[in-house]
């Protein structure tokens, strides 16, 4: 989190993400949908800086949060695989049509500490019908769930 | 034993539409594409490097580009309307923001010989997405060489630079946003006004099935914008007129020129 909140991209431009997302579970499909707000905003130093003096940020409302994946293993079962098409990561939230590609894994040493791994294929265009590569991410890490 | 033929039928039926073409929608560059907006880019400056970048001059005070986009020939009336007003009103040359076929080569040929009935007439077309569907870069190419570019219109006491982008594939690509980002490092303090086309819209204006470039892309944009103090940014794709602001810089997404729009419009641009 810290590493994320003081390594800003840009000091001119900052982006605002809030929605609301709510999910529908079985032992293997999992669909999460949502609503969210984009806002792209001016800083205020770039709004001195440049000496901007009006339309300091623009709103895309009523976005489509979704996540729809399938796992081989129920969620307690010791290890799982699973694939998911969605546009939203931890930080992340793209607009509903370019969704991404994220294949999970993980496995269980007890009951509160788990090692994930995970890979994310980007591509910008598919829903233009003019695919292109964009970007992969892999992720992996320990998750210890502290008082289970 | 019916379930699974059925989904044998609905993924062979997915299958066939996504490695086929129908006639006006190219599914298969919804999987693969034909050639990757990096190729595009390389082919467009090493034929910058053969032709230069254009500098128009002008002795008028004032002057005028017309900018259209979403022409998707076919048919081509409106076109024909755009190209004689322009004429007619003697602008300075024309911008066409990409979307100008369908991406068939036969398209591309009745898009080239009606914008030759206007030889005198300075074009600057760029592509957009459907112009790239069945292997139409090549078309592209063949006929209108670079979709990456500048132009510079020089009067006594200003200069004004247009840089036209290919975002056809939904992304400008590394390779073409270091080359925007070092134009405007190097050349922007040097010209009055600053004007960036390029075909698909960067806001999201209204819910559409189509897409625009990714989040992250367009925060870099935005930033560039800010920086070097992009005047105009004008785009297609969407179909419909949109102005928006964003700091100094206004968005401006034109409406489709396409015969069977019936708000099909196109934008004086007169500095």
């Amino acid at each position: 989190m810290h590493f994320f909140m003081y390594n800003d991209f840009s000091n001119l431009v900052v982006e605002y993400d809030w929605g609301v997302f709510v999910g529908l579970n079985n032992e293997k499909f999992k669909l999460n949908l949502g609503l969210f707000s984009k806002i792209f905003s001016l800083t205020s130093y770039a709004i001195t800086e440049y000496e901007i003096s009006d339309n300091y940020c623009f709103a895309e409302n009523f976005g489509l949060l979704y996540c729809i994946s399938y796992q081989i293993k129920p969620d307690e079962n010791i290890y799982n695989l699973s694939i998911a098409i969605t546009n939203k990561d931890y930080f992340l939230l793209t607009r509903s049509t370019n969704p991404m590609l994220k294949i999970y894994t993980n496995y269980r040493f007890s009951e509160d500490l788990m090692w994930f791994a995970e890979a994310w294929l980007k591509t910008s265009g598919s829903f233009n019908l003019s695919i292109n590569y964009f970007g992969f991410l892999a992720r992996t890490g320990l998750i210890w769930q502290i008082g289970k | 034993m019916a379930n699974r033929k059925i989904k044998i039928l609905i993924i062979s039926i997915i299958l066939i539409c996504s490695i086929s073409s129908c006639n006006k929608a190219d599914l298969r560059s919804m999987f693969i594409s034909y050639e990757s907006v990096n190729t595009r880019f390389e082919q467009s400056l090493n034929k910058n490097m053969q032709t230069g970048y254009q500098t128009i001059e002008t002795t008028n005070d004032e002057y005028q580009l017309f900018v259209m986009s979403d022409s998707h020939v076919g048919s081509t009336k409106n076109l024909n309307t755009f190209m004689q007003n322009a004429v007619n009103a003697d602008a300075t040359a024309v911008v066409m923001v990409g979307d100008l076929t369908t991406g068939k080569e036969d398209d591309y040929d009745v898009f080239a010989e009606n914008i030759e009935k206007y030889p005198t007439m300075l074009k600057f077309p760029i592509v957009g997405n459907h112009d790239i569907f069945f292997n139409g870069w090549n078309c592209f190419y063949k006929l209108f060489g670079s979709t990456v570019y500048y132009f510079v219109v020089k009067g006594t006491d200003f200069s004004d630079i247009y840089f036209c982008l290919d975002t056809g594939s939904g992304t400008l690509g590394d390779k073409q946003l270091e080359w925007f980002t070092n134009q405007l490092e190097t050349k922007r303090q040097l010209y009055r006004h600053c004007v960036v086309f390029t075909h698909n819209n960067l806001f999201r204006a209204r819910h559409i099935p189509t897409t625009e470039p990714m989040t992250e892309e367009l925060l870099v944009l935005l930033d560039l914008f800010v920086k070097y103090n992009v005047n105009i940014v004008i785009t297609g794709h969407d179909h419909k007129k949109d102005v928006s602001f964003f700091g100094n810089t206004t968005h401006i997404i034109l409406s489709a020129l396409l015969d069977k729009n019936v708000d099909a419009a196109y934008l004086n641009l007169l500095y």
